[in-house]
């Protein structure tokens, strides 16, 4: 009844990446991902990425998004596409038999999503509204946000994730997007729980062999990470938050063990946090973020303070090395697509230099950046 | 059940298609349209059509906001010259050429997705 | 009862795996000659390795006057930074613990290679700790009692669960809620963990789990030589089990108009872990599965409820569950719903779809229900290698009966519409229901208008 791989003609050359992992090979279900480099920091207009995250999985010309949701759900998979400042991902989570099946769902939406007129109004618009109401009532949410802009100004990174309406974004602009990041060049396709020879072939014989040739998307100028400083008035509890950026690929590792040591115990102020994270972008940057939430703004402006003190004496975060390496062996063991490795050897002592600002509340009572 | 716009939109392109049907058809349609006398009161065909039902609320839904301005216009207008028991001057009558089925893809669109939901809801599964 | 089930898993699961040497995630059962049992499924490609210890005893091992002691247990060893948490740091260690109604589990998530550090240090600073100085105690509750506090103010779908839970068995030991209460929690006293640890924390009642990447043979050696637990005699351990529980059809109303939603969970009495239905259940809260309304997909699902719902809005979201416990379970679903003037027919058409199951469910939804159901399960094969909890629960409470995922697979294929028919025409037809609602729930109707919909005249 439903129809298995179609077989198309072979090309020769196949640039994106394909890899599968056999961590799970026991298993009977099977995670497919492709990584589509074309993330909020590549996108020419605000909230694009995010748009055009939302519209995969709806109709395309080969069948429409309920026989899609329909047969999947027969099937026994699951079908999710996210957006992050670097990439945009498209997920599928399967019983294995249906790998082919799930490998021309995801080419179809790379290379033929009708982007219908009404769909824009009647789907990818409200889910995209509700991603935003949703981030916009978590105050760290927006502090993260903040710190970004604070950090990147208007460059690629700096932009917001989220689709806000502030700049207008057309049916046109989204479907030009698709034609640029949706590339061979563009995208990589992981999978777990799958034979490397299987997804390989499957991949070969899909649409995804015949995507539109591009280029590689990159972004005009390196990120250029400033000392800023952004505050927002809302309603809700304070946050002060503070990020550090990572400005080359060496920076990296010495984040990523700072993030283990302020979220554990070894961290005498670790309880002021409300959340610590890192993400790095293309391996070369990376901002750290931390949070300060509470109710009562001159709790939160004390540890704020504390915690900025803390750093600019200098914190010896050696004994967290370990602890980091475990949190990525477990994001990478939860994760569709691969972590990266850590070479934490050089690590050792931690000082405070360029970092930025965010405070979101009632600014009023939260202090400055010069006064931290 | 009334007849589906699917099926009334294919039996018209049968017709066009065929050169004889088409010769006998198209004038009495023509004929048909002018004693009908909707255009004289600035109306398109597409106006006629009964909206009080799901499929065309959605395709009214998904008309642009400035055809769907111009077809409010067009009926309040028709009402008001029917009120007033009168037709309206004759450089305002609808040409053939602007009597498009505007509304008419959206309609086709919304039926074809209600039956392919139709058709999803009492799907059969064959073992095999 | 749970010696034996183990004992022949372990039979069983060494005949079929001894030629599938390479396959990865194979689970491996062995019973120490001190009453310990240790399991473990084994992938040697998993970048970590999850160690912990389950205790076949949660909320319901509890009395109404220890209520929340495990929870403390719990705290202690996995929240905060206490100094527990500050010694598994400096190893390179992450703690995890939770309660369940009728376990507990304690776990360490290690590098590979550090299984028997983890051994070691769960042995160190949980098997062999007794009791807590008052200044710990006085940390652990105060943590605990700030976590109950956000649980009641903020997480009301999970609220309304411990509550219907309250309702259904009521005076039964599941009635408990797994965290205690705020005014339980708060008169407890050190000698409260100190005794509930003396009665609950023996061998007989403890399996070791480990995850990922640790070999059982190697485990087996580490537990035997760094793992000692208090070995209680087989008599006083049976005198410490629970009361049976029992499911009264009832209601609790937890009505607050200053919330945003309606929150409601409505049930039936269920299937228990060793009932031949249990996956039957499971594969029909799977027809019903579940929904979320900001999420596009979402609403394109093959449910035939869904056309009523959306047409209306009546719900934000709801999810179907067939949860089972040692005596007794729950099948039922939980909503959220913000339209609070359409709760009653929200409610009204859920359980018009539940009466189709015992009429006129068709082949397509019952296949639709498998598949999903299958990919829960299969799922939840790649979660358990990173955190070995969830195999403690598998073989603690379903004593592993469906951790071959082929044999399961197998059951599952062979449900029939005619079996769906009988089950739903034995459990939910014309049955008791027990319901919990929180927020603004003025429009939930009557216990007597909801219970009359669980039948009809005609159809």
């Amino acid at each position: 009844m439903l129809s298995a791989a179609r077989t198309l003609p072979q090309r020769a050359v196949r640039r994106y990446t394909v890899v599968a992992s056999a961590a799970a090979a026991a298993a009977p279900t099977a995670t497919l991902a492709v990584r589509v480099h074309g993330g909020a920091r590549y996108a020419d207009k605000d909230g694009l990425a995010h748009l055009l995250s939302r519209f995969n999985f709806q109709s395309t010309g080969d069948k429409s998004a309920l026989r899609l949701v329909r047969e999947s759900e027969l099937l026994g998979g699951a079908l999710r596409s996210s957006v992050d400042r670097e990439y945009i991902t498209l997920q599928a989570t399967f019983l294995k038999e249906s790998l082919p099946y799930y490998v021309n769902a995801i080419a179809s939406v790379l290379y033929k999503t009708s982007f219908k007129p009404h769909e824009l109004v009647e789907s990818v618009g409200p889910a995209a509204a509700y991603d935003l109401a949703v981030a916009t009532s978590d105050p760290v949410k927006v502090a993260e946000d903040a710190l970004y802009a604070a950090t990147y100004r208007s460059a690629g990174l700096g932009r917001p994730v989220l689709f806000d309406g502030v700049e207008q974004v057309t049916l046109d602009d989204i479907k030009q997007y698709a034609n640029k990041v949706y590339t061979q060049e563009n995208i990589e396709i992981f999978a777990t729980g799958v034979e490397e020879r299987d997804l390989k072939r499957f991949v070969g014989e899909s649409l995804i062999n015949t995507l539109p040739k591009g280029s590689a998307i990159k972004e005009a100028a390196a990120p250029k990470a400033f000392a800023g400083e952004v505050r927002v008035r809302a309603h809700g509890p304070n946050v002060a938050a503070v990020a550090i950026p990572a400005e080359s690929a060496a920076q990296i590792p010495e984040l990523q063990v700072l993030k283990a040591y302020l979220a554990s115990p070894l961290y005498a102020n670790a309880d002021a946090l409300e959340r610590v994270a890192f993400d790095s972008f293309s391996g070369t940057h990376g901002l750290l973020s931390m949070y300060v939430k509470g109710a009562d703004a001159s709790a939160v402006s004390a540890n704020i303070k504390k915690v900025v003190a803390d750093l600019k004496a200098g914190l010896d975060i050696a004994p967290a090395k370990e602890l980091a390496q475990v949190d990525a062996a477990l994001a990478a063991q939860q994760s569709a697509v691969p972590v990266e490795q850590l070479a934490l050897d050089k690590v050792a002592k931690f000082k405070l230099g360029k970092f930025a600002y965010s405070a979101v509340g009632d600014v009023t009572q939260l202090p400055y950046r010069d006064e931290l | 059940m009334p007849q589906s716009f699917t099926s009334i939109a294919k039996v018209g392109e049968y017709i066009l298609k065929s050169p004889a049907l088409s010769k006998i058809c198209v004038p009495v349609a023509q004929k048909y349209v002018n004693l009908a006398g909707y255009r004289k009161l600035g109306l398109t065909f597409n106006d006629l059509i009964a909206e009080e039902n799901p499929i065309v609320q959605t395709a009214l839904s998904r008309l642009p906001e400035d055809e769907s301005y111009a077809r409010n216009y067009r009926i309040i207008r028709a009402h008001q010259t029917e009120l007033t028991h009168h037709l309206l001057s004759k450089n305002e009558w609808v040409k053939a050429k602007d009597d498009v089925p505007y509304l008419m893809p959206y309609i086709l669109e919304a039926e074809a997705a209600a039956k392919e939901k139709e058709e999803l809801d009492n799907l059969e599964v064959v073992k095999k | 009862m749970l010696r034996t089930t183990t004992a022949r898993l372990a039979r069983r699961s060494l005949a079929t795996h001894a030629g599938a040497a390479a396959s990865a995630g194979r689970l491996e059962i062995t019973e120490l000659s001190n009453g310990l049992t240790v399991a473990s499924e084994h992938n040697p490609a998993a970048a970590t390795a999850s160690v912990g210890v389950v205790y076949s005893a949660g909320s319901t091992a509890e009395n109404p006057y220890n209520n929340g002691v495990s929870n403390l247990w719990a705290t202690y060893f996995g929240h905060g930074s206490s100094a527990v948490q500050a010694a598994a740091a400096k190893q390179g260690l992450r703690l995890s613990a939770n309660v369940a109604r009728e376990s507990q589990a304690f776990t360490v998530q290690a590098l590979p290679g550090d299984a028997s550090k983890a051994l070691g240090f769960l042995q160190q600073h949980l098997l062999a700790k007794e009791s807590l100085s008052d200044s710990d105690f006085a940390a652990v509750q105060k943590t605990a009692l700030a976590q109950l506090e956000e649980f009641e103010d903020s997480n009301h779908a999970e609220r309304v669960l411990e509550h219907l839970h309250a309702t259904a068995f009521q005076n039964t030991p599941l009635a408990l809620p797994t965290r205690g209460t705020l005014e339980t929690v708060e008169s407890l006293i050190p000698q409260d963990m100190q005794s509930f640890a003396a009665q609950q924390f023996h061998a007989k009642n403890a399996t070791v789990v480990a995850t990922g990447n640790v070999a059982h043979d190697e485990l087996v050696k580490a537990v035997e030589a760094q793992v000692s637990l208090n070995a209680k005699s087989g008599a006083a351990a049976a005198a410490s089990a629970p009361a049976k529980s029992s499911f009264l059809g009832s209601e609790v109303r937890l009505r607050d108009d200053t919330l945003p939603s309606a929150w409601i969970s409505l049930a039936v009495e269920g299937e228990s872990q060793t009932s031949p239905d249990y996956l039957t259940a499971a594969v029909a809260a799977s027809i019903f599965g579940s929904y979320v309304a900001a999420e596009p997909a979402s609403r394109l699902q093959g449910i035939k409820l869904l056309d009523d719902i959306q047409e209306y809005h009546l719900a934000d979201s709801f999810v179907h569950y067939s949860k089972s416990y040692r005596d007794t379970g729950l099948w039922g679903f939980s909503t959220q719903i913000s339209n609070v003037s359409g709760i009653d027919d929200m409610i009204h058409f859920t359980l018009k779809q539940w009466n189709r199951l015992s009429i006129s469910i068709t082949d397509t939804e019952l296949e639709r229900g498998k598949a999903l159901l299958k990919l829960k399960l299969g799922n939840a094969n790649i979660q358990r290698a990173a955190d070995a909890a969830l195999l403690g629960a598998e073989v603690v409470q379903n004593g592993g009966r469906y951790l071959n995922t082929a044999e399961t697979f197998k059951k599952i294929d062979a449900l029939t519409v005619s079996d769906i028919k009988k089950w739903a025409g034995n459990r939910l037809w014309d049955q008791d229901i027990a319901i919990a609602g929180a927020g603004q729930i003025e429009d939930l109707l009557d216990y007597m208008r909801m219970r009359n919909d669980m039948s009809m005249m005609r159809w």
